[in-house]
């Protein structure tokens, strides 16, 4: 019996011992331009340029220096944007991005070249329906909350994307309100939506081509001060300006057994990657009565 | 369509109308009295065959003569023959004696119904008999581990009990025990099944052309038959296996009318680590896991054409950890486990209609209990999760004519899904203060209605349809899903042994299961399918050539389908069970994917003989596609894989020894991996003015699945000695599992070294010895 005992133990540590690990040679990849772009209607473009570096490769030296990054507005170039030196990676223009226009980036760097595209959408059409003022029951606690009530005008037969982003302004500090992700919310951002940096980023797959009432809680700490007032701003995103957006909470998951889907880099740049995208918004602001 | 319609009718009345006899009878075991599934039943004069139902009985319309020649055979049996005198019906009851076929009665059999001549595409069957030889890990026979080598069925991750059938996901298998579905069926996440071999009679795979009585899941049906137990004398068994220890016990209650079966399954080595914890007084910690299985299933014979069977599921998985010390008392326990309780009467109404009814309980539970003892304090935290089903179905059958075999049914089933409860209990002494807190206690509720009818035309002797319609109705909260889903097989005999099948199907599944990772687990969740997350829907055209030789000593098919997936789902990005809160489910997953597998399969068996055994092949390709997802781009499957190759044989070199030998081959699975690194500026992100913008640092994933792990091969080799004993047979098992050592891919992972970033590949099985020992009474 003893013996038996020891064999079936010997087996069970067999087991546990028999984990092992092997190193795989990694992924064949070529160091490409990375550009995350951005154009908006009267700012001007701002683009960050990089490269990437291969897993293979010890370097961390993802600068792209002296670049060539030309600006055209309908094929015709407008700007040349510069190196800025104060911020790692970023080239800015000075041409005052016009509505309606589309504009493609060209970047060249030695032998490497991009290309990308950005058309600016047409400003969202929304409305405020009302605002109010709510205790809203979170999973931590009970909390003050300025409950949104906005029409958005979708237009028919497009797909449609937006961002909001809702501060509090008009006193001694402006401050960004934060979302309350709960089911008290409304279906449509719930649906789609995703909470990146300021915004809220959403879709219009439930209500895509029609008049739709959106609800939206947001925190409120503290009482507004004499003076102060919301502002929404609330943008049309360019499909890549949108995935960029949604991707950039969950980036570069990495995988195991027990891992959880990993997000991919949205990409809409011809010979490199990265996204260069348009968004055009609307501030809306608004003052309490009381 | 009236026209046809009309036309049908108007075959069958004149179909009806015809001289005609009809033979009906149940085949069983002479020894143990046990119902044969699937026995061949063959007259010989009118060329007429059929097989046993579930229930081992058939239904023959021939035309009238002087006499019959009745051939019923069944592998591992003895073939009989019956010479039947001249009679306007007939009811048998026919004996099969378990043996070796002589050759010289084997030629004799050629026209018998064999794989090309079954209707059913993409359909394959395996006893237990089959199933046990079969080398695996530990020398303990498993049926899903049997299952994962038939072509189509991807294991998924080695060691755990993945089933992925032709490009679908684990959910979108239906799992049945006596027509009752599982929803959770490993023990050791994985290692083993929870089916116990020693209670199973017969399982069979449904790749493509449901029957209409199937449906619920959009890629497979393992349909699952329990034994019945031995009706003439008792017998038992236990066995001692480095993974398990089991005990069966199977007898007459009342002799030839009840008969009851009980398996009894345990994983030992908890009570091992308990005893030793005991027996030392320094040991204040105590932990361990465990499972076990009950099996238990009644039959009684109320008369000739009646007959009650209740059978009984319970197995639980269980992780405990406890801590003793003076003044301090701490117990964890997580579990997980179905139960499963049926009851059904299966009747015969008047010689024609063979009816079932079932009426089953079954539910998954998963659930965590933590209690905690101080000197002035308690604890006590409960969280549980599970689906419970209740079930109402009739099935009937009747060969209405010579040349209709008509099915028909309907069913309930009522649905309760309870994702997560958590209650919470503080007890404080000294002020005598107590909280009690219920956390997430969300209860979804759904039902189905389902009907169906099919009717099986043999339009001559070469060509037969099956056509049939299954209709369901879904209800969730305020929405209602009807569906229709078409079922068709087509069969045209090429020769006199070999057969041309096509099938289409369409399917509708009312559940989902919220799964993390690569692999399931206890804690997946089912949901029910709601406006939000509608039902998934599948639609697959399957078709191949099938063809027996040698005198029905191989056989084989060559199948090609084609599938389509819609409404699938899939946790969005960066989130997890542990993310959501249960009432937002529906919020947290990618709805509205679709998924496409196709691929071609090839199965060349040998039935008979001192070796048997199979080489199944499969080339497939299979993707998913979300809006959210890769860009909105297609992306190939977890596991997608192009190719797999599975060898099974046994050789019967001498009575009671006989080697088993498996090896199964794969090519890669994909995974995703980065490719680079990359650091940026977030223009996107605004931060207050003239602070610059947030600099990022980040893996570049440029697709997903873009990499394919290495190919996994592995060789297994299993000895079996048996030897009759003076009060029954005992066997040893000998085995080795990955004979050669390959170190096969598990998982794949990124690590940062001192030479920079590289990618490690993790396996978990290398060669392992097994022994078993097992004695039959």
């Amino acid at each position: 019996m003893i013996k038996k005992i020891f064999f079936i133990l010997l087996t069970l540590i067999l087991l546990t011992a028999c984990y092992r690990k092997i190193k795989i040679p990694l992924p064949h990849y070529e160091s490409e331009l990375f550009i995350v772009g951005l154009v908006e209607p009267d700012s001007v473009a701002q683009i960050s340029l990089s490269r990437t570096i291969p897993l293979s490769e010890r370097s961390t030296d993802y600068t792209v220096n002296d670049a060539r990054v030309i600006l055209y507005e309908d094929e015709s170039a407008v700007d040349t944007l510069k190196q800025n030196l104060s911020t790692p990676y970023l080239y800015t223009g000075t041409y005052p991005v016009n509505d309606h226009s589309e504009y493609k980036l060209r970047v060249s760097h030695n032998h490497l070249n991009a290309e990308g595209v950005a058309r600016i959408p047409s400003a969202p059409d929304v409305e405020i329906k009302s605002v109010s003022q709510e205790e809203v029951i979170t999973e931590e606690n009970i909390t003050n909350a300025v409950k949104i009530k906005i029409i958005i005008h979708d237009p028919p037969q497009t797909e449609n994307y937006y961002a909001m982003r809702v501060m509090k302004k008009g006193g001694p500090e402006e401050s960004q309100l934060y979302w309350i992700y709960t089911s008290l919310n409304d279906p449509a951002v719930m649906n789609e939506g995703i909470r990146f940096s300021d915004y809220i980023v959403f879709s219009d797959i439930i209500f895509d081509g029609k008049d739709y009432t959106m609800t939206l809680y947001f925190d409120l700490p503290g009482e507004l001060l004499p003076g102060e007032y919301l502002e929404f701003k609330i943008c049309a995103l360019e499909r890549h300006a949108y995935l960029w957006m949604r991707y950039q909470p969950n980036s570069s998951g990495l995988e195991g057994p027990f891992a959880g889907e990993t997000s991919q880099i949205p990409d809409n740049i011809k010979d490199g990657l990265g996204v260069f995208a348009a968004k055009n918004a609307v501030i809306l602001p608004y003052h309490f009565s009381n | 369509m009236k026209k046809i319609i009309f036309l049908l009718l108007l075959l069958t009345a004149g179909w009806a109308f015809a001289q005609k006899v009809r033979i009906t009878g149940t085949v069983y075991d002479k020894e143990t009295k046990e119902k044969l599934i699937g026995a061949q039943v063959y007259e010989t004069l009118t060329g007429k065959g059929t097989i046993t139902n579930d229930f081992g009985y058939f239904s023959l319309i021939v035309p009238k003569k002087d006499n019959f020649q009745l051939i019923i055979s069944y592998l591992g049996y003895k073939t009989k023959m019956l010479l039947l005198p001249p009679r306007g019906q007939y009811q048998l009851k026919i004996e099969l004696e378990p043996g070796e076929q002589l050759n010289e009665v084997v030629i004799s059999l050629d026209k018998q119904p064999q794989i090309e001549r079954n209707i059913e595409v993409s359909k394959i069957s395996l006893d237990a008999k089959q199933v046990a030889e079969i080398p695996v890990i530990m020398s303990e026979p498993d049926l899903i581990k049997a299952v994962q080598k038939l072509p189509g069925v991807e294991p998924g991750v080695e060691g755990f009990g993945g089933m992925y059938v032709r490009g679908g996901s684990i959910d979108q298998n239906l799992i049945l025990l006596d027509d009752v579905p599982l929803y959770y069926i490993n023990h050791l996440g994985g290692f083993l099944s929870v089916f116990n071999t020693d209670a199973i009679n017969k399982v069979t795979l449904y790749k493509a052309g449901f029957p209409a009585k199937y449906g619920e899941r959009l890629s497979s049906v393992l349909d699952i038959r329990m034994r019945d137990g031995n009706k003439k004398e008792f017998h038992g068994s236990f066995m001692a296996g480095v993974l398990s220890w089991k005990f069966n016990l199977e007898g007459p209650i009342i002799k030839d009318k009840t008969s009851f079966i009980i398996s009894l399954r345990r994983f030992p080595y908890d009570l091992l680590l308990r005893t030793a914890g005991k027996l030392s007084s320094q040991m204040r910690t105590e932990g361990g896991y465990t499972f076990y299985d009950i099996n238990m299933k009644l039959n009684h014979q109320l008369n000739e054409n009646d007959q009650l069977y209740l059978s009984w599921y319970f197995g639980d998985d269980a992780l405990s950890f406890s801590e003793r010390e003076k003044d301090y008392k701490f117990r964890s326990r997580l579990g997980w486990g179905n139960h499963l309780i049926s009851l059904k009467w299966a009747r015969l109404w008047g010689h024609r209609w063979f009816m079932n009814t079932t009426g089953s309980y079954t539910r998954y539970r998963f659930g965590v209990t933590i209690k905690e003892k101080e000197i002035d304090s308690r604890m006590k935290l409960n969280f549980f999760s599970g689906i419970i089903d209740y079930r109402l179905k009739t099935d009937l059958e009747s060969n209405v004519s010579e040349k209709v075999k008509l099915k028909t049914g309907a069913g309930y089933t009522y649905y309760i899904f309870k994702p997560g409860v958590a209650k919470y209990t503080t007890e404080g002494r000294e002020n005598n203060q107590i909280t009690d807190t219920v956390l997430g206690q969300v209860i979804f509720n759904s039902a189905n209605w389902h009907t169906y009818v099919s009717a099986l035309f043999k339009i001559s002797e070469k060509f037969e349809t099956e056509i049939g319609l299954r209709g369901n109705l879904y209800t969730t909260r305020q929405s209602i899903f009807p569906s229709l889903e078409p079922r068709i097989n087509l069969k045209y005999m090429t020769g006199e042994n070999s057969s041309v099948k096509l099938s289409y199907m369409e399917v509708q599944q009312n559940v989902h299961l919220l799964t993390s990772g690569n692999i399931g687990t206890p804690v997946d969740m089912w949901m029910p399918a709601t406006d939000l997350v509608p039902p998934g829907k599948s639609r697959q055209i399957a078709g191949g050539y099938y063809h027996t030789f040698l005198h029905g000593e191989y056989d084989m098919s060559v199948e090609a389908y084609y599938k389509t997936m819609n409404n699938l789902i899939a946790y969005k990005p960066g989130t997890s069970f542990m993310t959501f809160a249960f009432e937002d489910w529906e919020y947290v997953v990618e709805k509205n994917g679709t998924g496409r597998s196709y691929g071609a399969e090839l199965l060349l068996r040998k039935k008979k003989g001192k070796f048997r055994g199979w080489l199944a092949y499969a080339w497939a390709k299979s993707t998913r596609q979300f809006h959210q997802i890769n860009n909105g781009k297609p992306y190939p499957f977890k596991f997608d894989r192009r190719h797999s190759l599975d060898i099974t044989g046994s050789y019967h070199f001498k009575p009671g020894k006989v080697l088993s030998i498996s090896w199964a081959f794969g090519s890669g699975y994909p995974i995703t991996l980065p490719v680079g690194t990359v650091e940026y500026a977030n223009v996107y992100e605004e931060t207050e003015p003239g602070n610059g913008f947030f600099i990022v640092f980040d893996h570049i994933v440029k697709e997903k699945n873009n990499y394919r792990m290495r190919a996994y091969h592995r060789l297994d080799v299993s000895m079996r000695f048996t030897k009759k004993k003076k009060r029954g047979e005992r066997t040893w098992i000998l085995g080795v599992y990955n004979v050669y050592n390959r170190q096969n891919p598990m998982f794949y992972q990124l690590e940062y070294t001192e030479n920079g970033m590289e990618v490690y590949q993790f396996s978990l099985f290398p060669f392992l010895p097994s022994i078993s020992y097992s004695y039959r009474f």
